[in-house]
């Protein structure tokens, strides 16, 4: 799902550019020192990722997976999807360079929708909402990135629901594949590794309502356990 | 908040390291099954056969193009014909002007690319004088071993119809050499291994420096 070069007009691509450059500038701010392995693991995942295709049919799809880069990552999703475009486009010939900016936008726009998505789990409380609620991301992350395409063709004059219907019936398939490799992907962290995963609130706080006293509580927990 | 963290700190030497194993699992088996082939970038060649321009587009994991726009502009950006795509994604259309051409595929959905078409490429209505020579002499040649008549014979009965023949024997290398055409602009479009372990490369460099950075700037 990436959009070629000499497709779309000037002032599009312009507002790509400067969308692109004012989120990145502003999720990138939040970036730890304890996160950049992290983030660099998962760019090279999604950098990857397009390369594999799944034969559906006469034809195949290929895997997007900016609902787990939103998973895993956050709003950090969004700079590192950058970045996975950027060599996607200079190393492959996905896209073009002066699609940078809006395939950006679609896929770590996409990718921001998943996190949101994402983060809805902690208001259920239900058996495997992290299975449940990374599969939904995987599927939003390719849902949402597939109407921002739409809509970007809407520009070059393709009529908006006949483009996003055939664009969503297209990547059906990637959806569902998707949400079955987030939701895996999640349900296998949050047993191995719960932090590992974006927004993952301290256990114990989530569980009993009050903030305050409990952020003592675990304090003085964390104290005897070493002891 | 703080305790949490120095918490997370004492444990992380033992989950990390499984952490760590999943990912490097997870990225080891992308890079496994990774065909070399590279879906759903379109391509396209175009060429001239005989009076007409051929062009066809089709996506990298084999499927054609179909139905998909083609636009012809000419040097100066100007339309000059367009058309759709037939179900084997090829299209021809004759020659509209000896000009370079710039012909694009649109097969929809964000997916285009385009080729150049140059002057020199195209078939020259217009006799060209310095051509003449070797094309007749090629005629007579084929034209001697068949018969055993003097080559004087032929040689005149081929400048009669010498345009159309040599239409003809374009036609006949464009078809011989179409294969060829389409072998090349896919080897084009496959990228190697050294590609994506190139790009991983790079990702894993950008960030080192960031975390570099980052760790001078904090101590």
């Amino acid at each position: 799902m990436h959009i070629s070069d000499g497709i779309l007009s000037a002032p599009v691509l312009t507002a790509g550019f400067i969308g692109t450059v004012a989120v990145a500038a502003y999720t990138l701010r939040k970036l730890d020192l304890d996160d950049i392995p992290k983030v660099s693991v998962i760019t090279s995942v999604f950098f990857v990722a397009s390369l594999i295709h799944v034969p559906i049919g006469p034809s195949s799809v290929h895997l997007i997976l900016n609902g787990l880069v939103g998973v895993v990552l956050g709003v950090r999703a969004f700079p590192a999807i950058l970045l996975g475009i950027i060599l996607q486009t200079i190393l492959f010939g996905h896209g073009g360079v002066t699609v940078i900016g809006v395939n950006t936008m679609m896929l770590g726009g996409g990718g921001l929708i998943a996190y949101a998505v994402w983060q809805l789990r902690h208001h259920f409380n239900i058996k495997k909402k992290e299975m449940i609620f990374g599969g939904l991301a995987g599927a939003t992350g390719i849902f949402s990135s597939g109407i921002v395409l739409a809509l970007s063709l809407v520009t070059t004059g393709e009529e908006f629901i006949a483009t996003a219907g055939y664009t969503l019936v297209a990547h059906i398939p990637v959806m569902i594949i998707e949400a079955l490799v987030v939701g895996a992907c999640a349900a296998f962290l949050v047993k191995v590794k719960p932090d590992a995963l974006a927004g993952q609130l301290p256990p114990i706080p989530l569980t009993t309502p009050a903030a305050e006293p409990i952020k003592e509580a675990p304090q003085a927990t964390d104290e005897e356990t070493p002891k | 908040m703080r305790a949490y963290h120095i918490k997370n700190k004492e444990i992380i030497p033992s989950s990390c390291r499984s952490n760590r194993g999943f990912l490097a699992t997870i990225t080891t088996i992308l890079l496994l099954i990774t065909p070399p082939a590279f879906a759903h970038k379109l391509n396209m060649f175009a060429y001239v056969e005989g009076n007409e321009i051929f062009v066809e587009g089709y996506f990298t994991d084999g499927k054609k193009a179909k139905n998909s726009e083609i636009i012809v502009f000419d040097a100066s950006n100007s339309e000059l014909l367009r058309g759709i795509s037939d179900a084997d994604g090829q299209f021809s259309f004759a020659i509209p002007q000896q000009s370079d051409m710039r012909i694009t595929v649109n097969a929809g959905m964000g997916h285009q690319t385009e080729y150049s078409l140059l002057k020199n490429e195209l078939h020259e209505e217009v006799e060209d004088p310095s051509s003449e020579p070797t094309t007749t002499a090629t005629v007579a040649d084929e034209n001697s071993t068949q018969s055993a008549d003097g080559p004087l014979t032929p040689i005149t009965a081929v400048s009669l119809d010498n345009s159309a023949l040599r239409t003809e024997v374009e036609r006949a290398v464009g078809k011989a050499i179409k294969p060829l055409m389409r072998e090349l602009s896919a080897m084009r479009a496959e990228k190697s291994l050294a590609d994506i372990i190139g790009g991983i490369g790079f990702i894993f460099g950008l960030f080192g420096i960031a975390m570099y950075f980052k760790v001078r700037k904090t101590s």
